[in-house]
């Protein structure tokens, strides 16, 4: 993130004194961040959200005299796809649907899970007994290798894979569509 | 268009932008705007016949003071709002204190004065008029000093235009005191006042159609 601000913010200095591969670079960077962003928060996805990207580079182009050089350059170009993606949803007559107030959250990685997705996960976990819960949030969701997360939860290498082996498959049985059913092997 | 065509477009126009820019724009339509505006207090409704010696007592600045403060804060405020991501509670604090110091201010003068000199001195003799001229004399600057302000891109259009309203205002009471010669601060508070929130409302109905980007 902070990376990201100073590498943007160089570019956006390099463009306001008038060059134009700097310029380039920010604007094709800039409509990267700003697709999968817009796409995500309108119901209708593709041709809108291209059309929001262009609306906000043309708004970043056109107004790029309002940024205040003493300000992060992130908050400002946020801002400006904020007011374009409430003026278009407001032309809809819609509102947004996910609360926007962070920044970061259009720079961050588009690979995360949003808060729909967390919840439901949350949920389903919650299944499962505490210490084999503990033990799948570690190695599927934040990356422990099973041999690590075995040793933080006392449990034996094998004990843990046969546990996390369990859990998925007690999930699937709960959770996996009707018609997929069976589709296991048994131990 | 594809967006990359589009990129390469906007790349290809790209004069350098100054530091603060849109600003210097604005002090220099607030420089023409102000110069058409003492040439109408002038032709029109005329300079105080004793500005010479009021030039030389506070009465004099105090008033200027008082309006100069507050299109400084308007120019604060539009600067601000201008802005995409900035803060507004600084400008916002300043216009709290500003009018809350010339409050006070002016009602002690009320209530220090004899009883029978009070409605008089709040009402001068041109409170009618004042608030109307004071208008007035903002829309002979306003074209050049909203003009300017379209550079901005404000997240709120109404509220921008409110702040380009005092700006203007600031400006066009500051000079109007080369014409009119009332002096007490509960006129100054009351009536000048009346007529700088009154071109900061017409500032609000203009900007939401004018800075719409």
């Amino acid at each position: 993130m902070t990376d990201r601000e100073a590498q943007l913010k160089a570019l956006m200095l390099r463009g306001l004194e008038g060059d134009a591969a700097a310029w380039r670079l920010l604007l094709s960077d800039m409509g990267a961040h700003l697709r999968p962003f817009f796409r995500r928060r309108l119901f209708d996805g593709g041709a809108d959200a291209e059309d929001l990207v262009q609306e906000t580079l043309i708004a970043i182009h056109a107004k790029r005299a309002t940024w205040d050089r003493h300000q992060p350059f992130t908050a400002w170009a946020f801002a400006i796809a904020r007011h374009k993606l409430i003026d278009h949803l407001r032309r809809q007559g819609r509102r947004p649907s996910h609360p926007i107030e962070e920044a970061g959250e259009l720079f961050a990685d588009h690979t995360v899970e949003d808060g729909a997705t967390r919840a439901d996960l949350t949920r389903v976990l919650a299944h499962l007994p505490l210490r084999q819960r503990r033990l799948i949030e570690d190695v599927r969701l934040k990356g422990l290798t099973v041999a690590e997360a075995a040793e933080r939860h006392g449990y034996s290498l094998t004990a843990a894979k046969v546990s996390i082996h369990r859990s998925m498959k007690s999930l699937n049985a709960r959770f996996a569509p009707a018609s997929t059913d069976g589709g296991d092997d048994e131990d | 268009m594809k967006t990359e065509d589009l990129i390469e477009a906007l790349a290809a126009d790209l004069p350098a932008a100054k530091p603060r820019q849109v600003e210097r724009r604005i002090l220099l339509a607030l420089a023409g705007g102000g110069l058409l505006i003492v040439l109408g207090v002038d032709l029109w409704l005329g300079f105080r016949d004793d500005l010479t010696s009021a030039m030389m007592g506070p009465n004099f600045w105090v008033k200027a003071a008082y309006s100069g403060a507050l299109g400084i804060i308007g120019f604060w405020l539009l600067d601000r709002l201008g802005r995409p991501g900035s803060q507004i509670a600084g400008p916002l604090i300043a216009l709290a204190t500003v009018l809350a110091v010339a409050a006070g201010f002016a009602t002690w003068e009320f209530m220090t004065m004899a009883e029978a000199e009070r409605m008089p001195a709040l009402m001068g003799e041109s409170a009618v008029e004042c608030a109307p001229l004071i208008l007035i004399l903002s829309l002979i600057a306003a074209p050049f000093v909203f003009g300017a302000a379209r550079g901005f891109a404000p997240m709120r259009p109404g509220a921008a235009g409110a702040a380009a309203g005092l700006l203007t205002a600031g400006l066009a009471t500051t000079l109007y005191g080369l014409h009119c010669p009332e002096h007490t601060a509960g006129f100054v508070v009351v009536w000048y006042s009346l007529g700088i929130a009154a071109t900061a409302a017409v500032g609000a109905v203009i900007g939401k159609v004018l800075f719409r980007w």
